[in-house]
Protein backbone atom coordinates (compact mmCIF):
# COMPACT_ATOMS: atom_id res chain seq x y z
CA UNK A 1 0.00 0.00 0.00
CA UNK A 2 3.08 2.59 1.07
CA UNK A 3 4.77 1.41 -2.53
CA UNK A 4 1.70 2.05 -4.44
CA UNK A 5 1.32 5.35 -2.56
CA UNK A 6 5.29 6.28 -2.85
CA UNK A 7 4.86 5.54 -7.06
CA UNK A 8 1.73 8.06 -7.43
CA UNK A 9 3.14 10.85 -5.88
CA UNK A 10 6.63 10.06 -8.09
CA UNK A 11 4.61 10.00 -11.13
CA UNK A 12 2.87 13.02 -10.41
CA UNK A 13 5.96 14.95 -9.62
CA UNK A 14 7.05 13.21 -13.08
CA UNK A 15 4.01 14.32 -14.86
CA UNK A 16 3.59 18.09 -13.26
CA UNK A 17 6.89 19.36 -15.06
CA UNK A 18 6.34 18.56 -18.51
CA UNK A 19 2.30 20.18 -18.66
CA UNK A 20 3.65 23.58 -17.99
CA UNK A 21 5.40 26.26 -15.90
CA UNK A 22 5.88 29.75 -16.15
CA UNK A 23 8.66 32.06 -16.22
CA UNK A 24 8.16 36.14 -16.82
CA UNK A 25 10.92 37.78 -15.83
CA UNK A 26 11.60 41.40 -15.65
CA UNK A 27 14.42 42.58 -18.14
CA UNK A 28 14.64 46.03 -17.36
CA UNK A 29 13.44 48.81 -15.48
CA UNK A 30 13.35 52.76 -15.07
CA UNK A 31 12.10 54.91 -12.84
CA UNK A 32 9.02 54.12 -10.27
CA UNK A 33 7.79 50.33 -11.14
CA UNK A 34 5.87 48.42 -8.90
CA UNK A 35 3.68 44.92 -8.27
CA UNK A 36 1.51 43.84 -6.36
CA UNK A 37 -0.16 40.33 -5.62
CA UNK A 38 -2.39 40.81 -2.45
CA UNK A 39 -3.21 44.33 -2.18
CA UNK A 40 0.18 46.11 -1.18
CA UNK A 41 2.92 47.45 -3.83
CA UNK A 42 6.14 46.44 -3.47
CA UNK A 43 9.05 47.50 -5.72
CA UNK A 44 9.86 46.00 -9.23
CA UNK A 45 13.61 44.98 -9.79
CA UNK A 46 15.62 43.38 -12.70
CA UNK A 47 15.77 40.06 -13.17
CA UNK A 48 12.89 39.25 -10.45
CA UNK A 49 10.52 36.58 -11.33
CA UNK A 50 6.89 37.47 -12.03
CA UNK A 51 3.86 35.01 -11.75
CA UNK A 52 0.56 34.65 -12.60
CA UNK A 53 -2.34 37.47 -11.09
CA UNK A 54 0.28 39.54 -10.75
CA UNK A 55 -0.57 43.95 -10.89
CA UNK A 56 2.29 45.56 -12.37
CA UNK A 57 2.08 49.51 -12.41
CA UNK A 58 5.00 52.11 -13.48
CA UNK A 59 4.96 55.63 -12.63
CA UNK A 60 6.02 58.90 -14.35
CA UNK A 61 8.82 59.18 -16.68
CA UNK A 62 9.14 55.02 -15.68
CA UNK A 63 9.09 51.72 -17.62
CA UNK A 64 9.43 48.14 -17.43
CA UNK A 65 10.66 45.43 -19.91
CA UNK A 66 9.25 42.37 -19.22
CA UNK A 67 10.12 38.61 -20.62
CA UNK A 68 7.24 36.10 -21.06
CA UNK A 69 9.00 32.89 -22.67
CA UNK A 70 10.55 34.84 -25.44
CA UNK A 71 8.19 37.56 -26.09
CA UNK A 72 8.84 41.15 -24.98
CA UNK A 73 6.63 43.40 -23.47
CA UNK A 74 7.39 47.23 -22.39
CA UNK A 75 4.81 48.94 -19.70
CA UNK A 76 4.87 52.35 -20.96
CA UNK A 77 4.78 55.36 -18.05
CA UNK A 78 1.66 55.60 -15.50
CA UNK A 79 -0.04 52.16 -16.98
CA UNK A 80 -1.14 49.48 -15.20
CA UNK A 81 -1.35 45.94 -16.22
CA UNK A 82 -1.96 42.34 -14.87
CA UNK A 83 -0.82 38.80 -15.71
CA UNK A 84 -3.88 36.25 -16.67
CA UNK A 85 -2.30 33.44 -18.48
CA UNK A 86 1.55 32.59 -18.88
CA UNK A 87 1.66 28.72 -19.67
CA UNK A 88 4.56 27.13 -21.74
CA UNK A 89 4.82 23.14 -22.79
CA UNK A 90 6.63 21.87 -25.37
CA UNK A 91 3.95 22.45 -27.88
CA UNK A 92 2.22 25.76 -26.97
CA UNK A 93 2.98 28.72 -25.20
CA UNK A 94 0.11 30.71 -24.17
CA UNK A 95 -0.42 34.46 -22.45
CA UNK A 96 -2.58 37.22 -21.26
CA UNK A 97 -2.48 40.24 -20.47
CA UNK A 98 -4.86 42.44 -19.31
CA UNK A 99 -4.27 46.32 -19.63
CA UNK A 100 -6.01 48.04 -16.84
CA UNK A 101 -5.19 51.76 -18.30
CA UNK A 102 -1.95 53.31 -19.82
CA UNK A 103 -0.08 51.69 -23.19
CA UNK A 104 2.10 48.68 -23.70
CA UNK A 105 3.73 47.82 -26.82
CA UNK A 106 4.15 43.88 -27.15
CA UNK A 107 6.74 42.43 -29.80
CA UNK A 108 5.71 38.92 -30.39
CA UNK A 109 8.21 35.98 -31.34
CA UNK A 110 6.88 33.46 -34.11
CA UNK A 111 8.51 30.19 -32.82
CA UNK A 112 8.40 27.67 -35.88
CA UNK A 113 6.65 24.19 -34.62
CA UNK A 114 5.21 26.02 -31.80
CA UNK A 115 1.41 27.06 -31.40
CA UNK A 116 1.25 30.82 -29.92
CA UNK A 117 -1.08 32.56 -28.50
CA UNK A 118 -0.47 36.35 -27.22
CA UNK A 119 -3.90 38.39 -26.01
CA UNK A 120 -3.52 41.70 -24.56
CA UNK A 121 -7.47 42.26 -23.08
CA UNK A 122 -8.63 45.59 -21.97
CA UNK A 123 -12.38 46.35 -20.95
CA UNK A 124 -14.05 46.49 -24.82
CA UNK A 125 -11.80 44.60 -26.66
CA UNK A 126 -9.05 42.19 -27.15
CA UNK A 127 -5.94 41.58 -29.62
CA UNK A 128 -4.44 38.68 -30.54
CA UNK A 129 -1.07 38.43 -32.15
CA UNK A 130 1.56 36.12 -33.24
CA UNK A 131 4.62 37.11 -34.85
CA UNK A 132 4.08 40.58 -34.47
CA UNK A 133 4.75 43.83 -33.07
CA UNK A 134 2.09 46.40 -31.53
CA UNK A 135 1.34 49.16 -29.53
CA UNK A 136 -1.66 48.59 -27.53
CA UNK A 137 -2.98 51.23 -25.03
CA UNK A 138 -6.23 51.94 -23.31
CA UNK A 139 -8.17 54.88 -21.08
CA UNK A 140 -11.71 54.73 -20.15
CA UNK A 141 -12.25 58.01 -22.36
CA UNK A 142 -10.44 56.99 -25.28
CA UNK A 143 -11.41 52.99 -25.22
CA UNK A 144 -9.10 51.14 -26.63
CA UNK A 145 -6.21 51.57 -29.63
CA UNK A 146 -3.99 49.12 -31.24
CA UNK A 147 -1.24 50.20 -33.76
CA UNK A 148 0.42 47.66 -35.54
CA UNK A 149 4.07 48.79 -36.34
CA UNK A 150 4.93 44.81 -37.65
CA UNK A 151 2.81 41.76 -38.94
CA UNK A 152 -0.98 41.60 -38.39
CA UNK A 153 -3.17 40.62 -35.42
CA UNK A 154 -6.84 40.35 -34.84
CA UNK A 155 -8.70 43.00 -33.02
CA UNK A 156 -12.35 41.50 -31.53
CA UNK A 157 -14.60 43.97 -29.50
CA UNK A 158 -16.42 42.67 -26.94
CA UNK A 159 -19.79 42.23 -28.60
CA UNK A 160 -18.16 40.07 -31.09
CA UNK A 161 -17.00 42.37 -33.80
CA UNK A 162 -13.50 40.78 -35.45
CA UNK A 163 -11.04 42.64 -37.78
CA UNK A 164 -7.51 41.94 -39.34
CA UNK A 165 -5.42 44.32 -38.55
CA UNK A 166 -2.02 45.48 -40.18
CA UNK A 167 0.07 47.91 -41.97
CA UNK A 168 -1.21 51.56 -41.09
CA UNK A 169 -4.24 50.69 -39.93
CA UNK A 170 -5.51 51.02 -36.72
CA UNK A 171 -8.02 49.29 -34.21
CA UNK A 172 -10.17 51.56 -32.19
CA UNK A 173 -12.84 50.69 -30.15
CA UNK A 174 -14.60 53.47 -28.27
CA UNK A 175 -16.64 52.37 -25.18
CA UNK A 176 -20.25 52.40 -25.71
CA UNK A 177 -19.91 51.88 -29.55
CA UNK A 178 -20.87 48.39 -30.62
CA UNK A 179 -18.16 48.22 -33.67
CA UNK A 180 -14.72 49.37 -34.02
CA UNK A 181 -13.83 53.07 -35.98
CA UNK A 182 -12.71 52.57 -39.62
CA UNK A 183 -9.33 50.90 -39.61
CA UNK A 184 -8.01 53.71 -41.52
CA UNK A 185 -10.07 56.84 -39.35
CA UNK A 186 -6.10 57.87 -37.94
CA UNK A 187 -5.43 58.44 -41.45
CA UNK A 188 -8.97 60.15 -42.33
CA UNK A 189 -7.04 63.11 -39.63
CA UNK A 190 -5.40 64.07 -42.54
CA UNK A 191 -6.66 66.26 -46.16
CA UNK A 192 -6.58 63.26 -48.51
CA UNK A 193 -6.13 66.37 -51.25
CA UNK A 194 -4.78 70.08 -50.25
CA UNK A 195 -5.22 72.47 -53.18
CA UNK A 196 -3.41 75.81 -53.05
CA UNK A 197 -2.93 79.00 -55.17
CA UNK A 198 0.10 78.87 -56.77
CA UNK A 199 1.82 81.28 -55.66
CA UNK A 200 1.51 79.85 -51.45
CA UNK A 201 5.01 79.51 -49.97
CA UNK A 202 6.00 76.78 -47.78
CA UNK A 203 5.34 78.31 -44.65
CA UNK A 204 2.19 79.80 -45.68
CA UNK A 205 1.01 76.10 -45.85
CA UNK A 206 2.32 75.56 -43.27
CA UNK A 207 0.38 78.00 -41.62
CA UNK A 208 -2.89 76.57 -42.85
CA UNK A 209 -2.47 73.56 -40.45
CA UNK A 210 -2.53 75.74 -37.21
CA UNK A 211 -6.07 76.87 -37.98
CA UNK A 212 -7.25 72.89 -38.36
CA UNK A 213 -8.00 72.56 -34.53
CA UNK A 214 -10.79 75.28 -34.74
CA UNK A 215 -12.35 73.29 -36.96
CA UNK A 216 -13.02 70.62 -34.27
CA UNK A 217 -16.58 71.98 -34.06
CA UNK A 218 -17.68 69.93 -37.04
CA UNK A 219 -16.30 67.08 -36.69
CA UNK A 220 -16.68 65.95 -40.17
CA UNK A 221 -14.08 68.50 -41.57
CA UNK A 222 -11.96 67.89 -38.71
CA UNK A 223 -11.69 64.37 -39.68
CA UNK A 224 -10.63 65.62 -43.50
CA UNK A 225 -12.86 65.21 -45.90
CA UNK A 226 -12.46 62.01 -48.55
CA UNK A 227 -12.04 64.07 -52.65
CA UNK A 228 -14.69 62.09 -53.15
CA UNK A 229 -17.47 63.73 -51.22
CA UNK A 230 -16.70 67.33 -51.84
CA UNK A 231 -19.04 69.02 -54.62
CA UNK A 232 -18.06 71.61 -57.07
CA UNK A 233 -19.25 74.59 -54.35
CA UNK A 234 -16.40 73.21 -51.94
CA UNK A 235 -13.99 72.68 -54.64
CA UNK A 236 -13.05 75.52 -56.94
CA UNK A 237 -9.30 76.60 -58.30
CA UNK A 238 -7.41 79.30 -59.89
CA UNK A 239 -5.55 78.58 -63.31
CA UNK A 240 -2.19 77.06 -62.07
CA UNK A 241 -3.32 76.48 -58.54
CA UNK A 242 -1.12 73.25 -57.17
CA UNK A 243 -3.00 70.06 -56.36
CA UNK A 244 -0.71 68.04 -53.46
CA UNK A 245 -2.61 64.53 -53.38
CA UNK A 246 -1.99 62.05 -50.41
CA UNK A 247 -1.89 58.82 -50.94
CA UNK A 248 -2.10 56.48 -48.06
CA UNK A 249 -0.91 52.92 -48.28
CA UNK A 250 -1.92 50.57 -45.79
CA UNK B 1 -35.96 70.20 15.39
CA UNK B 2 -36.65 68.51 11.67
CA UNK B 3 -35.16 71.54 10.10
CA UNK B 4 -31.98 70.86 12.19
CA UNK B 5 -32.05 67.45 11.36
CA UNK B 6 -32.81 68.41 7.54
CA UNK B 7 -29.88 71.01 7.76
CA UNK B 8 -27.18 68.73 9.80
CA UNK B 9 -27.64 66.08 6.91
CA UNK B 10 -27.23 68.59 3.91
CA UNK B 11 -24.15 70.00 5.63
CA UNK B 12 -22.67 66.40 5.81
CA UNK B 13 -23.65 65.49 2.16
CA UNK B 14 -21.65 68.88 1.06
CA UNK B 15 -19.17 68.02 2.88
CA UNK B 16 -18.43 64.27 2.25
CA UNK B 17 -18.81 65.22 -1.56
CA UNK B 18 -15.59 67.31 -0.58
CA UNK B 19 -13.70 64.70 0.96
CA UNK B 20 -14.41 62.02 -1.48
CA UNK B 21 -13.25 64.46 -4.86
CA UNK B 22 -9.89 64.79 -2.72
CA UNK B 23 -7.67 61.63 -2.70
CA UNK B 24 -7.33 60.27 0.36
CA UNK B 25 -3.89 59.62 -0.13
CA UNK B 26 -1.30 62.48 -0.17
CA UNK B 27 1.34 62.24 -3.16
CA UNK B 28 4.89 62.01 -1.31
CA UNK B 29 8.34 60.71 -2.71
CA UNK B 30 7.94 57.24 -1.85
CA UNK B 31 4.33 56.33 -2.25
CA UNK B 32 4.00 57.53 -6.26
CA UNK B 33 2.34 53.93 -7.61
CA UNK B 34 -0.09 54.10 -4.30
CA UNK B 35 -0.69 57.02 -4.75
CA UNK B 36 -1.75 56.80 -8.75
CA UNK B 37 -3.56 53.63 -8.18
CA UNK B 38 -5.63 55.35 -6.00
CA UNK B 39 -6.40 58.46 -8.08
CA UNK B 40 -7.22 55.73 -11.16
CA UNK B 41 -10.53 55.28 -9.21
CA UNK B 42 -11.68 58.70 -8.24
CA UNK B 43 -14.37 60.22 -10.10
CA UNK B 44 -13.17 63.82 -9.68
CA UNK B 45 -9.87 65.48 -8.64
CA UNK B 46 -8.50 68.17 -7.38
CA UNK B 47 -6.36 70.64 -8.72
CA UNK B 48 -3.69 70.38 -5.80
CA UNK B 49 -3.59 66.37 -7.36
CA UNK B 50 -2.95 68.16 -10.50
CA UNK B 51 -0.55 70.49 -9.42
CA UNK B 52 1.74 67.60 -7.61
CA UNK B 53 1.93 65.62 -10.29
CA UNK B 54 3.36 68.11 -12.74
CA UNK B 55 5.72 69.20 -10.17
CA UNK B 56 6.55 65.84 -10.18
CA UNK B 57 6.96 65.29 -13.47
CA UNK B 58 8.67 68.39 -14.16
CA UNK B 59 11.10 68.22 -10.82
CA UNK B 60 11.01 64.12 -9.94
CA UNK B 61 9.90 65.21 -6.47
CA UNK B 62 7.02 66.40 -4.39
CA UNK B 63 7.33 69.79 -2.37
CA UNK B 64 4.26 71.72 -0.74
CA UNK B 65 1.31 72.53 -2.71
CA UNK B 66 2.45 76.36 -3.19
CA UNK B 67 5.84 75.36 -4.55
CA UNK B 68 3.93 73.01 -6.97
CA UNK B 69 1.52 76.49 -7.89
CA UNK B 70 4.64 78.41 -8.36
CA UNK B 71 5.71 75.74 -10.84
CA UNK B 72 2.54 76.17 -13.10
CA UNK B 73 2.29 80.00 -12.84
CA UNK B 74 6.09 80.38 -13.68
CA UNK B 75 5.26 78.76 -17.29
CA UNK B 76 2.21 81.06 -17.48
CA UNK B 77 -0.58 78.13 -17.71
CA UNK B 78 -2.33 80.02 -14.42
CA UNK B 79 -2.36 83.89 -12.56
CA UNK B 80 -0.59 83.51 -9.49
CA UNK B 81 -4.42 85.19 -7.63
CA UNK B 82 -6.16 81.75 -8.90
CA UNK B 83 -6.69 78.66 -7.09
CA UNK B 84 -4.96 79.53 -3.30
CA UNK B 85 -6.32 75.88 -1.75
CA UNK B 86 -6.06 74.00 -4.38
CA UNK B 87 -9.45 72.02 -3.38
CA UNK B 88 -10.99 73.42 -6.36
CA UNK B 89 -12.26 70.42 -8.60
CA UNK B 90 -9.89 70.02 -11.66
CA UNK B 91 -11.44 70.99 -14.80
CA UNK B 92 -10.62 70.04 -18.30
CA UNK B 93 -9.51 73.54 -19.29
CA UNK B 94 -7.12 74.29 -16.65
CA UNK B 95 -5.33 70.30 -17.53
CA UNK B 96 -5.79 71.66 -21.08
CA UNK B 97 -3.93 74.76 -20.24
CA UNK B 98 -1.29 73.15 -18.19
CA UNK B 99 -0.11 70.60 -21.43
CA UNK B 100 -0.68 72.84 -23.92
CA UNK B 101 1.49 75.39 -22.14
CA UNK B 102 4.01 72.51 -21.42
CA UNK B 103 4.34 71.65 -24.86
CA UNK B 104 3.38 74.91 -26.54
CA UNK B 105 0.93 73.75 -28.48
CA UNK B 106 0.63 75.27 -31.91
CA UNK B 107 -2.11 73.68 -33.72
CA UNK B 108 -4.88 75.94 -32.81
CA UNK B 109 -4.83 79.50 -33.95
CA UNK B 110 -7.18 80.80 -31.48
CA UNK B 111 -5.23 79.37 -28.66
CA UNK B 112 -2.37 81.39 -29.77
CA UNK B 113 -4.19 84.72 -30.58
CA UNK B 114 -6.12 84.50 -26.98
CA UNK B 115 -4.24 81.50 -24.43
CA UNK B 116 -7.71 80.46 -22.95
CA UNK B 117 -8.76 77.31 -21.23
CA UNK B 118 -11.41 76.50 -24.15
CA UNK B 119 -9.04 77.22 -26.87
CA UNK B 120 -6.47 74.65 -24.95
CA UNK B 121 -8.42 72.38 -24.69
CA UNK B 122 -8.87 72.49 -28.70
CA UNK B 123 -5.52 72.52 -29.11
CA UNK B 124 -5.08 69.15 -27.20
CA UNK B 125 -7.90 67.80 -28.96
CA UNK B 126 -6.07 68.17 -32.07
CA UNK B 127 -3.63 66.94 -30.88
CA UNK B 128 -5.16 63.56 -29.86
CA UNK B 129 -4.41 64.19 -26.15
CA UNK B 130 -8.09 64.72 -25.04
CA UNK B 131 -10.93 63.30 -26.81
CA UNK B 132 -13.34 65.03 -28.68
CA UNK B 133 -16.56 66.88 -28.17
CA UNK B 134 -15.78 67.27 -24.77
CA UNK B 135 -16.12 70.69 -22.89
CA UNK B 136 -13.33 72.67 -20.75
CA UNK B 137 -15.87 73.00 -17.89
CA UNK B 138 -15.98 69.07 -17.46
CA UNK B 139 -14.72 67.67 -14.17
CA UNK B 140 -11.86 65.00 -14.70
CA UNK B 141 -11.76 62.18 -13.22
CA UNK B 142 -8.36 60.45 -11.76
CA UNK B 143 -7.75 58.28 -14.92
CA UNK B 144 -8.56 61.09 -16.95
CA UNK B 145 -5.72 63.27 -15.36
CA UNK B 146 -3.06 59.69 -15.41
CA UNK B 147 -3.94 59.89 -19.03
CA UNK B 148 -2.92 63.32 -19.89
CA UNK B 149 0.26 62.85 -17.32
CA UNK B 150 0.75 59.36 -19.63
CA UNK B 151 0.81 61.38 -22.61
CA UNK B 152 3.42 63.97 -21.00
CA UNK B 153 6.21 61.35 -19.66
CA UNK B 154 5.97 59.27 -23.01
CA UNK B 155 6.77 62.69 -25.26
Amino acid sequence: MKKNILLIIFSIFLILPSLSYSAIKVTSTRGKVSYSRVGKWSPVRKGMTLKKGTRIMTGLRSFAILNFDGHTITLRSMSKMKIYQNLRSSKQSINRIGLNFGSVNAKIKRIKKLKTVFKISTPVATSSVRGTEEEVSFWKSKGMKIIVIKGSIYGESKHGTLATVSGKQTFKVIPGKVRPDHLLSDQFHQHFINITDPNTTDNEKEGFLIGSADDIDNNDIFLGTPFSDLDDSQVSTSPGSQVDINIIWP
Amino acid sequence: MKYIIICFVLLSLNLSSELLAQNKIKLTNNNEIQYLDNLSNQKTTTVADAFALYYKFKFNKISNYNTHKNAIVKIGAINKEEYKTGKELLKRGLLAQIIATELNLKNSLLYIIFGSDRYAYRACAASFIMPHGKSSYDLMSGQELIEAMHFLSNN
